[in-house]
């Protein structure tokens, strides 16, 4: 039975393998890590184990990082920095970074989700402490002095009686090393909250900005190797097409021509058939591209009307309802709701500014590849099984990203160019065009979300239900067909993210369906979280319309009283901008809105002011934002995470959408994927709240929940209409 | 055929004349700082100076440019005295523009290109000359600080 018919006979594929027998199978061997399963991306975080790696002395007397993050633009090699040079005592400067192939350190997970200060600067600081105790411990042998009789300066470590020993000299005697013990029994203090601090909370300048403004910064697209060859792949129209025929016409005769490669399908990895050629130079390679011709079948292709359909919350919810429930509570579904809302968010791209490429040189059974990519160690493990090596064989060197956003966490252009390469024997080059970008990697997927509410007599929310339905997010369509059957029966995570509502109710519910779709979707920066909080803050303000009270008084009324850092991230926002005194009446074309949310343990409030234009486009003059996100490693890098997810912000609220035309998202470029320009951008007041106060967390998608609400909050009060899809066009 | 780029010489083969010129200053000169973004002038990361004006090398054929002088960001800071950065590459770093930094040797580029035709711009008139330029990461209020900044500091080309 197709998904299809099971969908006419309103049947949910999670039940239909549940009764079948089948899952439980398909859970073994999905988990058993026997060679037969595809390559699944490293889980796990990192142990202390793994950190003694990251950071060393050098025989040159220089300390060393090797980061196990991968770099997009967050700069988070310049915050970690920060947290080594605090447990050496050492200025930042005097650390180098290094970005590490993945041969130099522990597999590490997957650039994403904000987790890089969460959860890596502990083990990091913990190695950082073990390494300083540990190079202490032999200054004091080595001066001969009892180890409290010994101080740490900047170069090193001197005693009370004047005898000194720099690092320079401590690392010509002995290589230092530090075991996984010594680390768990360190005692860092530069995560401690509300100590006094040297580098941690300093706002040194960001270690690459000086290649980067010069020019000499190599992303991915600039790597260049010598006798370098250059790749195209013939991307199938629909991603489920079948090959039919490849004709080489007279490519073979052309100037350049080096290799057509053809390969077949392989339904254990879930990559369908492949077809490139390679030219000596992107110039020849334009003309082979021409000469050869792909044929590829494929059943009548889905478009956007019936992506509606499947993700339509309303029909969900007069059918089975929703699969999965986050919030169980026996909401009253009879009687008259004061809010019965909904809201449609569309598909949205990644769109960095660097189109991916890669460059791979296969050689006597090794791989090495260069990419841009937000999981090296996803990429080893995918190229090891697409050209049957082992992973010691295959080398990831990692290069800094132009922008990530979450596109970066699925592989699609490394094996290309690791097919090409071993075909050929040169090193290849694979760089995709905007339009590629745009139509054959993934993007975020769209949803329809419900919010019904009901208040008390006393302006109190009585009942509040919240149903949400996505593509997949973190179990995206990407993932081989044989899968699916289990990673059926998860719930996706990433679609229910942030969705939990920061409110009291008497009576809660929130649930969600993770519909699969025939499109690559997957993370976008926030994953679901901007649209859940959206929703949420969007139907909060009409209750607080409703009661007939200040959207900010109604939600610090209403707000769950174990949610104190986020009340006060609001009541911040509302000084900052003057809240009660600025109001202008409602409908005089410009408005006033305000909204908070959680992420990952972070916590964030806008108040946006928006100006209706002559064209009826909606305008954002300025936002304010007040954020918590517990200690603050580099408060310039935050802040330049805040400012980048308002921008962020107004794209997907304003601008941003795209629909699928014959099985394929339909924009190729700028001039049909509206992301905002320097033009839209307004002034913005950011401040950090209790930065002291708690363990530090993450701010890289933090801004995304609650800014999308905050304008189109302000924008019905300056128009008086409600908001029912993203992106708000022209009133 | 003759071309200058950075103040050097370059002697265009007749192969080239066709190509445009980002592809053959990345892929040929393995000049690479002038990045690719969209190829069709939407997003400004290939933005180079064509005798000191902000042009998209994504659009410019190399056999058009016979005789005319490029400047990329390679070669930008040479333009304003040697050894140092360019006051716009200077504000950059001041301001802490960059994020990814994948489009900012076209911001920077457009950037100078508007100073040396505007010294003191302001905030209107920066932000209308660099609407051509995408920032994806969301660096455009610092970008307008920046060239406030090495206005101020008196950039020209």
């Amino acid at each position: 039975m197709t998904d299809k018919q099971m969908k006419q006979r309103g049947l949910s594929r999670r039940r239909m393998l549940i009764g079948s027998g089948l899952a439980l199978g398909g859970i073994v061997a999905f988990t058993s890590g026997c060679s037969l399963i595809p390559p699944i991306p490293n889980s796990a975080a990192s142990t202390d184990k793994d950190a003694a790696s990251w950071v060393r002395l050098r025989p040159d007397g220089r300390f060393e990082f090797l980061n196990p993050r991968q770099e997009m633009g967050q700069q988070v090699a310049t915050g970690l920095r920060q947290v080594v040079a605090e447990e050496l005592g050492v200025p930042p400067e005097a650390i180098d970074i290094l970005q590490p192939n993945t041969n130099q350190i522990p597999p590490a997970r997957r650039t994403a989700g904000s987790d890089s200060i969460r959860l890596w600067a502990l083990p990091l600081a913990k190695a950082s402490a073990a390494l300083h105790v540990d190079l202490g411990r032999r200054a004091a042998k080595r001066l001969g002095v009892a180890a409290g009789d010994l101080r740490a300066t900047e170069k090193g470590f001197s005693s009370t009686a004047g005898k000194t020993i720099t690092y320079k000299e401590l690392a010509a005697i002995e290589p230092g090393v530090i075991s996984a013990r010594e680390i768990q029994a360190a005692r860092p203090k530069s995560l401690r909250p509300g100590t006094a601090k040297r580098w941690v909370g300093k706002s040194p300048p960001p270690d690459e900005h000086r290649n980067i403004v010069t020019g000499k910064t190599l992303y991915a697209r600039d790597v260049r190797l010598k006798n370098l060859a250059y790749g195209h792949v013939f991307h199938p129209p629909v991603p489920d097409a079948k090959l039919r025929k490849v004709s080489g016409g007279k490519a073979a005769s052309l100037p350049g021509y080096v290799a057509l490669v053809v390969e077949k399908a392989d339904a254990l990895l879930g990559t369908g058939a492949f077809v490139g050629v390679v030219a000596e130079t992107p110039f020849d390679l334009e003309a082979i591209i021409e000469a050869v011709s792909v044929t590829w079948s494929h059943p009548k292709p889905i478009q956007q009307k019936d992506i509606d359909k499947m993700i339509d919350v309303d029909l969900a919810l007069k059918g089975s309802g929703m699969e999965h429930t986050l919030v169980s509570g026996d909401v009253r579904d009879k009687g008259k709701w004061d809010v019965d809302a909904r809201f449609d968010f569309p598909f949205a791209a990644h769109a960095p500014m660097e189109p991916r490429a890669a460059t791979a040189l296969v050689a006597d059974g090794r791989a090495t590849i260069w990419t841009g990519t937000q999981d090296a160690f996803f990429v080893r493990m995918f190229v090891a099984r697409v050209l049957d090596l082992p992973e010691a064989k295959v080398e990831v060197r990692c290069q800094r990203s132009g922008g990530g956003f979450g596109g970066r966490a699925l592989i699609y252009v490394e094996p290309e160019a690791a097919r090409l390469a071993a075909k050929t024997g040169r090193p290849v080059k694979v760089q995709w065009s905007r339009a590629e970008e745009f139509r054959n990697s993934f993007s975020r997927p769209p949803t329809t979300q419900r919010v019904r509410a009901r208040l008390t007599k006393d302006s109190r929310i009585a009942d509040w239900s919240h149903a949400i339905v996505s593509g997949p997010i973190l179990y995206p369509s990407a993932i081989p067909s044989w899968v699916h059957p289990v990673i059926d029966l998860l719930s996706d995570k990433g679609v229910s993210r942030s969705a939990a509502s920061p409110y009291q109710a008497e009576r809660t519910y929130t649930g969600f369906s993770d519909i699969r779709l025939p499109i690559h979707t997957g993370p976008w920066r926030s994953l679901g979280a901007a649209s859940n909080v959206f929703a949420i803050e969007m139907a909060v303000s009409a209750l607080a319309r409703r009661a007939g009270k200040d959207p900010l008084a109604f939600r610090l009324a209403n707000m769950a009283p174990e949610q104190k850092r986020l009340a006060r991230t609001l009541k911040r926002v509302a000084a900052m901008a003057k809240w009660d005194e600025t109001r202008p009446p409602v409908r005089s074309q410009s408005g006033h809105g305000i909204a908070c949310g959680i992420y990952k343990g972070a916590y964030i409030s806008y108040v946006a002011d928006v100006r209706i234009g002559g064209s009826g486009q909606a305008r954002v003059e300025r936002v304010y934002c007040a954020a918590d996100c517990g200690l603050v490693i580099n408060p310039d890098l935050v802040r330049a995470q805040i400012e980048g997810c308002i921008v962020w912000g107004i794209g997907m609220t304003l601008s941003e959408e795209f629909s699928i035309e014959d099985g394929t998202p339909a924009p190729e470029n700028f001039d049909t994927y509206n992301l905002p320009r320097i033009t839209e951008i307004p002034s913005m007041s950011i401040e950090m709240v209790g930065a002291g106060e708690n363990e530090p967390t993450g701010m890289g998608e933090t801004g995304m929940v609650a800014i999308g609400a905050a304008i189109a909050s302000a924008i019905v009060e300056a128009t008086g209409k409600p908001v029912q899809r993203l992106p708000i066009r022209a009133a | 055929m003759k071309l200058t780029i950075n103040g050097k010489p370059y002697d265009v083969a007749p192969k080239h004349r066709d190509v445009r010129l980002l592809p053959y200053l990345r892929d040929h000169l393995g000049m690479t700082g002038t990045k690719f973004g969209c190829g069709v002038a939407q997003c400004g990361a290939c933005t180079v100076h064509v005798d000191g004006l902000a042009k998209r090398a994504c659009q410019l054929v190399v056999g058009e440019l016979a005789g005319a002088s490029v400047t990329t960001i390679e070669g930008l800071a040479d333009t304003h005295a040697k050894g140092e950065l360019h006051p716009v590459q200077q504000a950059w770093l001041d301001e802490r523009v960059a994020q990814c930094g994948y489009c900012q040797p076209g911001q920077i580029m457009s950037a100078a290109a508007l100073l040396g035709e505007n010294r003191r711009p302001d905030d209107a008139e920066i932000r209308k000359f660099m609407k051509g330029n995408l920032c994806r990461c969301g660096t455009y209020d610092r970008i307008v600080k920046a060239v406030k900044n090495a206005a101020q500091k008196g950039a020209s080309r």
